[in-house]
């Protein structure tokens, strides 16, 4: 064991200086000293007025820490199913490929998996306490309910990493049955605490039921374990530094999927056949679609922005605002599509051949026609649903609706020039009718006249189409 | 055809490659030798763009790759070391995303696409997505990609690696046949038996410079790496 724990030290220190390296990396791209200095001092100003202002509401405190033990149990029992949950995604006991290969050395998984138990138990205890720590010293709370609470949420925690272990290698039905099982459990529990009257100190009943089940699993921990479901996670969460990612621009470059091995048995024999020659677009949407899919929880981030865009701002009054929630809706949407647009070009085996960009981009057109109209529609019920009804106002939105494909195509036009040359600015007149389409959609609603805009629309787009084609292909 | 002039490749603060220039001729073939982290790569990604260079131009065929990179980028060809095919299409949905983007008309695609298929043994493997097919058969289906069209440069990556005996003799065959056609290719690789048999000239990179240039036959022999 002893040198497991060498080893593995040895690996930890040497992950950690890489990821310094990374870091360190990265913070030259986004921060020079004086950032630095000026985002450290703010943030110990932040931590003093953070005091002063819980300081001056201790009174509101008091009552939420006497409110607050009403829901003692339920939150214990909101952990444990949070554990039962994060079970479907992770195994909490992180096994990286990196140990993985300790495997053949020798060293047995028993002790590593035994000292990846006790790292995670140690980072869980060192992070509860800086919160303790923290809490006790900008909240009124009271000490002794702090600690309460550190305790039994401590045990908690505590004890759910080995049983999150257990279900995570449970596969298919058998964890969903699992799964369904747990929600009644701890439904049946809730009843009884409400039923029973059961004060807050019979949360003890739980801790002795998550002791329990602990002590069975503990024989149990390394049988018909996923291994290669634990390393693929384990290497995903290790190695998954969101601000180096963002930085180094590494978010825009895919993994691989690795569930290949279970493609073949689900993809039709008709999706293997060749496409037809002469129609070139038809394979272009599949690589769109295939794209896109991979950015699919963008998407739903996207829709779901502008649903919030667009509801906040209507509801606060006033046209202009909903005007101003409107330019923030086409901005994201066409900023979110003309990123997808770019992303395409930076696969190896896309960029290796030649772009037929009229191919390209009707392809393309296809897709996020589809994804403007449910835009538009998010767009169109909350605009409908916060004025009076009026042919006005169907107008404004098909307004709307042309500035955003106009908005759309110019963007994707400096895109493909872009692509093509490589010191490409937009022309001052481009940047300019862009501008001014934002000014006229954040005033469509408030005075309806705006949409006359259309004309200088309609005009820019065919004099530039017709007389100034993009002459790429 | 191709002239590479003055190119200089940083990554981060470390100078890849420093003043490197050189030239291809119509139909030749030319082989770019070095040891390990010489700039081999580095100066294929720069001319398929995949990597940004400080300075320098690129020209094929008076096309700079800065001011028009597609009209560029559809008069080469380029086969990589390590396949990079997409998962989500079949060997057959891979030549046609080819014969499609180099435009070739129907008729030429299909009796390439047969050929090729047939000289390099995966005539059978047509309509299977790459992860079915082995590390070599992924190779071979690359290479095909890139033999499909005819275009002016072809560059190649290590073009034996991974292909079997008879592949890898069928390939070098092809390239004389393609460079007496007129296609340029330029090419790097470690086999250098391989090489002297295939290249007309050679140029040697060494730390990110031009250190020797000349006729293949006219070469000696690579030293080991920090010996000089």
């Amino acid at each position: 064991m002893k040198a497991t724990i060498q080893m593995m030290r040895f690996l930890k220190k040497g992950r950690i200086r890489k990821k310094q390296k990374l870091y360190k990396l990265a913070f030259g791209v986004a921060f020079d000293w004086t950032t630095t200095i000026y985002t450290g001092l703010f943030a110990i100003m932040f931590l003093f007025i953070a005091y002063d202002t819980f300081k001056s509401m201790e009174a509101v405190f008091m009552s939420y820490q006497e409110n607050i033990e009403l829901y003692f149990p339920l939150i214990v029992i909101g952990l444990i199913f949070g554990a039962i949950i994060l079970s479907f995604h992770h195994p909490s006991i992180m096994i990286t490929s990196a140990e993985w290969k300790l495997t053949s050395l020798p060293f047995s998984i028993k002790n590593i998996w035994l000292y990846a138990l006790w790292t995670v138990i140690r980072k869980r205890l060192i992070a509860l306490t800086l919160l303790l720590l923290l809490l006790v010293l900008i909240t009124p709370f009271s000490t002794l309910v702090l600690v309460k609470w550190y305790v039994a949420v401590l045990i908690v925690l505590l004890l759910t990493v080995i049983p999150q272990w257990y279900f995570f290698q449970i596969e298919g039905f058998k964890k969903i049955g699992l799964y369904l099982l747990a929600v009644l459990v701890i439904g049946v529990i809730r009843l009884a605490f409400a039923l029973l009257e059961l004060n807050t100190e019979s949360v003890w009943m739980l801790i002795i039921f998550l002791c329990a089940l602990n002590v069975w699993i503990w024989p149990r921990r390394l049988m018909k374990v996923n291994w290669m479901k634990v390393i693929e996670k384990s290497d995903e969460k290790e190695w998954n530094m969101f601000f180096i990612k963002q930085m180094s621009r590494m978010d825009q470059v895919k993994q691989q999927r690795r569930n290949y091995f279970l493609k073949p048995l689900f993809t039709s024999k008709r999706a293997k056949l060749p496409f037809p020659y002469q129609q070139p677009a038809k394979l272009m949407r599949k690589l769109w679609r295939r794209s896109i899919n991979q950015e699919i929880s963008i998407i739903y981030t996207m829709l779901f922005s502008i649903l919030i865009t667009m509801i906040v701002l209507s509801v606060r009054g006033g046209q202009l605002l909903q005007g101003i929630a409107i330019i923030l809706s086409v901005f994201i949407f066409i900023k979110v599509v003309a990123s997808f647009f770019n992303a395409i070009f930076k696969d190896k085996l896309f960029h290796s051949i030649p772009w037929n960009i009229a191919v390209i981009t009707t392809a393309f057109w296809q897709i996020s026609s589809l994804l403007s109209i449910i835009v538009m529609v998010v767009v169109s019920v909350v605009v409908l649903l916060t004025n009076t009804w009026s042919w006005w106002l169907i107008a404004q939105l098909l307004f709307v609706f042309i500035a955003l494909f106009f908005l759309l195509d110019s963007e994707m036009e400096r895109k493909v020039k872009a692509l093509n040359e490589k010191w490409y600015t937009p022309s001052f007149v481009d940047q300019i009718i862009g501008l001014f389409t934002y000014v006229a959609l954040a005033f469509s609603l408030l005075y309806p006249v705006t949409i006359s805009y259309l004309i200088i629309i309609f005009g820019y787009w065919i004099i530039k189409k017709h007389y100034f084609p993009s002459k790429i292909d | 055809m191709l002239e590479v002039k003055q190119l200089k490749v940083k990554i981060g603060k470390e100078t890849i490659l420093e003043d490197v220039g050189f030239s291809v001729k119509e139909g030749s073939i030319v082989g770019l030798i070095g040891h390990n982290g010489a700039g081999k790569s580095t100066v294929m990604k720069t001319i398929m763009g995949w990597q940004d260079k400080k300075e320098g131009t690129i020209l094929l065929n008076q096309v700079d790759q800065d001011q028009s990179f597609i009209t560029f980028k559809k008069q080469l060809a380029y086969i990589p070391e390590e396949p990079f095919l997409l998962p989500e299409l079949t060997t057959m949905q891979h030549f046609q995303l080819y014969g499609q983007s180099y435009q070739l008309d129907e008729k030429t695609f299909t009796k390439r696409a047969q050929q090729l298929s047939e000289q390099f043994e995966i005539a059978d493997k047509l309509n299977e997505y790459p992860e079915s097919l082995s590390k070599g058969m992924r190779q071979k289906v690359q290479t095909i990609c890139a033999l499909l069209p005819d275009v002016p440069l072809l560059l190649i990556d290590e073009p034996f690696m991974g292909l079997d005996v008879h592949a890898a003799h069928d390939l070098q065959e092809m390239l004389k046949e393609k460079a007496e056609h007129g296609t340029s290719i330029l090419l790097t690789s470690h086999q250098l038996e391989k090489m002297e048999e295939l290249a007309d000239t050679y140029i040697m990179l060494h730390q990110g410079r031009v250190a020797e240039h000349g006729l293949m036959e006219d070469f000696h022999s690579l030293s080991r790496r920090g010996t000089e």
